[in-house]
């Protein structure tokens, strides 16, 4: 979720009339985009990664008048100026940033509100649609100030020197890198190449360095009338998706949309295109989708809520759209336009027989047992770190389930047993009355190559008691009355542990097989976990056990 | 019996005077053996006589005749019932034999200080006012009954496997298999089966634990190419795909699950149509540990699976399970997740805050799910958070209280009872 924020003032005006706290509040989050916060003067909606369209304020301020408005609507229908101008890509590109599409804006006024939507669709678009501008970067110029024709090629890092913004001093494209901001955060996307993308005019002048800076040569100020785009990137479709949304919301503000020729390996293509197109969408796959009865022209007038045609068989989509990918789309902006508030809930109704699964009846169980016996239950975290694992337990590390990236240090392993967790909620816990009794049910994760991911969930059982004066009796007879209770024969078999006072210590066997250990937890493990009292427990493997 | 007290019985008194029946027969068959009929009419009592006298071997029967076997000596028991009457220390094992006998009654120290209240007030009913019928002749003293006593820390169920409980036997109620499926997931299940594009942001490092190990995961070889086509060009679901070069390797990778939706992926390929199921099941999120995020959750996935189901189906569903929950008051806006279409976010109203709080997100799976992994009807489906209104309805807000820190104190004074 990105959050866009606006002038209401400025969102009026686009929509067209006042809104008031029922349309910021009740209406507007109906088309999909919660309410974030609401200001004085300001609103800020989150907007979902599937409508880069309604980051700007024209594309936010387009659909916010269709929903809203009572009466008809016409379609956007945008058109696109002969070229004028030529690009020319040089195959240099290939390698490092093989992908560019331009457009040209002619007659732009320049004030505050196109500069703050401007910056803000840039960003977002960076972000989401862009990842971070790996796969999408937009360069915005004054036209004015260069000499077409321009040309996208890919230059060795010191070859080339030029101003880039807001740095106030001539650099190489290396030292962009090294020395300005942006060069610093976006390098990673390009410093693996030899040669570096950059677009320049007739002059050889840089306009641009994407995916990282502009140059300050062609800065957008108030006097700008005619502004050039470019937009780079890796995946063809998705830079003309981004300029798309660009140019409408240039021609939502009365500009004119001028194509550039963009010339490639002999070919010439004229970007941006502006022209809707076509989805299936059949009014009987809808109806069915959606539990409605609508006719065609009932969906027809829906569908203009959203801005998008229908003929009778296909969705007209408007070039701005991005996420319009299979008839299941064009049922959910149906959905939209009706209201999702104006569905009637059905009450179910497909007959089908509950199964439990047996293995949780059993846990639930065991649980009641524990609870019964005096326990109160605790419920641990799975991730966990060696530390507490293994070195607090004074015992030797193992084999486990360890994650990549954790930004928490402390969750960097998967569990693979109870009692350390038992032992953290003891020494968290110093402070309250005792004696203190816990137990846990719950899954660890233990390696199998056998598995299809590596590692699997095991259940397992652990208690613990910690007070004043606790014995190897204690725990003893609180694993006896639940083995009586779960019904479980077992014995005890002497055991040495690293975690268990030597001679205090026992592996519970069940059919001949160790399922767990019991014991009196060794002082040096309760010093390591910072704990004054005596603690006595047990571990269980309960897949195994029961 | 030290501090106790021993009283005769009546039989005990009876016999203390006139001797025990069995010291009647042997001093009768001192001047000769007796008929039976003829011993019987001297002596009362004859057949506990005949009984002890000839357990101590003192008399034998002959010819229908008794006669002297052994002349005893001193007789113990007489001498002892005698010293009893007369407030001597008698010889404890002659005394419990003849409690045995009934001749005599022990009092414990406890009776014989209860016998002292008689006629007094008394603070707390004992089982001997009970058994000495003492409890007529006293007077229980009144209590402050108003005051509460003090808490016990009993043993308890922790408040999320309450809760849990109460879910699980919701959708049981409502006809829904439960499953469950690995923490440990790979990127096929956790992200490709659910159409995320390789590249999509909910994939990133930021939000999701990749594993180190076990890092990769084995491919279920029966959909990899249906699900490779559908993200590269839609397949045959009548999808534009997402259009670019799905990786095996990418899917391979393994993750902490990010959501339990990966199960009801899984449940796909598992169950025939029409099918419900659910899972609960705790789900990981790479965050720093806040008072409002934990890198672990629990999260309740739904499907419902059937040849006409739709999306007043899905609203269906969904209020019914928050209306058994006890929150009536729910509301559907539209929201956007990458498998699903009519992508809605559930919001319920909680009275005492006076405030609609997302709840979770459900929509209809898109074809781009199901069909690669073989179904062809609709598939409704949400994900609901667990831990928020468990908080809200508990006022607790911090949610590392939970599972975290496991607050005793907090456990321990949990309302369980919804």
């Amino acid at each position: 979720m990105a959050i866009v924020q606006f002038e209401k003032r400025a969102l009026e005006a686009i929509v067209g009339r006042r809104l008031g706290e029922a349309d910021y509040k009740e209406r507007i989050p109906l088309f999909g985009c919660p309410l974030d916060k609401m200001e004085n003067s300001t609103v800020h909606y989150e907007v979902s990664p599937n409508r880069p369209d309604m980051f700007s304020i024209e594309g936010f301020g387009r659909a916010v008048r269709r929903f809203v408005a009572p009466g008809k609507q016409k379609l956007s229908n945008y058109k696109t100026e002969k070229a004028k101008l030529t690009l020319k890509v040089d195959p240099s590109v290939q390698q490092v940033r093989p992908h560019i599409t331009c457009a040209v804006v002619r007659n732009v006024k320049i004030t505050d509100d196109l500069v703050a939507s401007l910056m803000q669709v840039q960003e977002k678009l960076h972000e989401t649609l862009g990842r971070k501008r790996k796969k999408v970067a937009i360069g915005i110029h004054d036209l004015g100030k260069v000499q077409p024709p321009f040309a996208y090629k890919a230059v060795a890092p010191d070859s080339i020197k030029f101003i880039p913004l807001d740095i106030g001093r001539e650099l190489t494209l290396r030292e962009v890198l090294e020395q300005h901001p942006k060069g610093r955060a976006y390098a990673s996307i390009i410093e693996h190449s030899k040669k570096w993308p950059v677009i320049v005019d007739k002059k050889d002048r840089v306009l641009s360095f994407p995916p990282i800076i502009n140059g300050e040569l062609t800065r957008v100020t108030g006097r700008t009338k005619d502004i050039f785009i470019d937009v780079t990137g890796t995946d063809e479709r998705v830079i003309s998706q981004a300029l798309n949304i660009l140019a409408t919301s240039f021609a939502d503000r009365g500009c004119r949309i001028e194509a550039v020729s963009v010339v490639e390996a002999g070919r010439r293509k004229a970007t941006p295109d502006l022209s809707a197109w076509k989805m299936k969408a059949d009014v009987s796959y809808v109806n069915r989708m959606l539990g409605l009865k609508l006719d065609k022209k009932q969906m027809a007038a829906l569908l203009e809520k959203m801005d998008v045609g229908f003929d009778g068989t296909n969705a007209i989509i408007p070039p701005y759209r991005t996420d319009v990918m299979h008839p299941m789309d064009v049922a959910e902006d149906v959905a939209i336009a009706y209201g999702y508030d104006r569905f009637e809930p059905t009450v179910p109704k497909v007959p089908t027989i509950a199964q439990p699964l047996e293995k949780h009846e059993r846990l639930y169980a065991i649980k009641q047992i524990m609870a019964g016996i005096g326990f109160q239950e605790v419920v641990c975290l799975t991730l966990s770190n060696a530390e507490d694992e293994f070195d607090r337990m004074n015992a030797p590390r193992k084999p486990v389930a360890e994650t990549l990236n954790a930004v928490t240090p402390e969750c960097d392993i998967c569990r693979r047993e109870l009692l350390p967790s038992l032992m953290d909620v003891l020494a968290n816990n110093q402070h309250y009355e005792y004696p203190q009794r816990v137990f846990e049910a719950g899954d660890v994760i233990i390696l199998d190559p056998a598995y299809e991911t590596g590692a699997r969930n095991v259940k397992k059982l652990a208690a613990a008691i910690a007070d004043t004066r606790v014995s190897y009796e204690d725990i003893a007879s609180t694993l006896a009355s639940f083995m009586e209770s779960a019904g479980i024969e077992y014995e005890l078999r002497p055991t040495k542990h690293p975690s268990f006072i030597e001679g205090r210590a026992a592996e519970i066997i069940v059919k001949g097989s160790a399922v767990g250990i019991i014991g009196e937890i060794a002082p040096k493990v309760l010093v390591n976990w910072k704990m004054e009292m005596p603690v006595a427990a047990f571990e269980l493997d309960i897949e195994t056990a029961v | 019996m030290a501090g106790g007290r021993v009283e005769l019985t009546e039989e005990g008194r009876r016999y203390a005077e006139r001797g025990l029946p069995e010291k009647v027969l042997v001093d009768a068959l001192k001047s000769g053996p007796l008929s039976f009929d003829e011993a019987r009419k001297r002596v009362q009592a004859f057949d506990i006589a005949l009984q002890w006298a000839k357990k101590n071997g003192w008399v034998q029967a002959k010819d229908g005749k008794l006669s002297l076997a052994n002349r005893p000596g001193a007789i113990p028991e007489q001498d002892a019932l005698e010293a009893v009457a007369a407030g001597k220390d008698v010889d404890q094992v002659v005394l419990e034999k003849l409690a045995w006998r009934k001749l005599v009654r022990i009092e414990s120290e406890a009776v014989v200080e209860t016998r002292k209240l008689a006629g007094k007030e008394v603070a707390d009913m004992t089982p001997e006012l009970i058994r000495t019928g003492l409890w007529k002749d006293v007077r229980f003293r009144p209590y402050d009954v108003r005051a509460a006593g003090p808490r016990m820390n009993a043993g308890k169920l922790h408040i999320l496997t309450v809760f849990e409980q109460k879910v699980r036997r919701i959708y049981l109620d409502l006809g829904f298999t439960e499953t469950e499926g690995p923490f440990v997931e790979s990127g096929f299940w956790n992200f490709d089966a659910l159409y995320q594009p390789q590249d999509h942001p909910a994939r990133d490092l930021a939000d999701t634990f990749y594993m180190r190990k076990p890092a990769q995961a084995k491919l279920p070889g029966a959909y990899v190419d249906a699900v490779r086509a559908v993200h590269q060009n839609g397949g045959r679901t009548g999808s534009l795909g997402w259009r670019y070069k799905w990786s095996e390797a990418v899917a391979r990778q393994n993750v902490m699950r990010t959501h339990d939706t990966s199960v009801s992926a899984r449940s796909l390929t598992m169950f025939r149509p029409p099918f419900k199921t659910f899972c609960i099941g705790r789900v990981f999120r790479n965050e720093t540990i806040d008072y409002k995020h934990l890198p672990e959750f629990v999260q309740v996935d739904g499907i419902v699976v059937d040849k006409d189901v739709c999306f007043k189906d899905l609203l269906g569903y969904l209020k019914e399970f928050f209306r058994r929950m006890g929150l009536a008051k729910i509301r559907f806006t539209p929201s956007y997740f990458p498998y699903t279409e009519m992508s809605t976010q559930v919001e319920v109203y909680f009275e005492d805050r006076k405030e609609w709080l997302e709840l979770g997100g459900s929509g209809i799976f898109r074809p781009e799910v199901t069909e690669p992994l073989g179904i062809k009807e609709p598939v409704l489906a949400w994900g609901l958070g667990f831990e928020r209104p468990i908080m809200l309805r508990l006022g607790l807000d911090d949610i590392r209280n939970f599972y975290y820190r496991n607050d005793l104190k907090m456990l321990r004074e949990a309302k369980v009872l919804q």
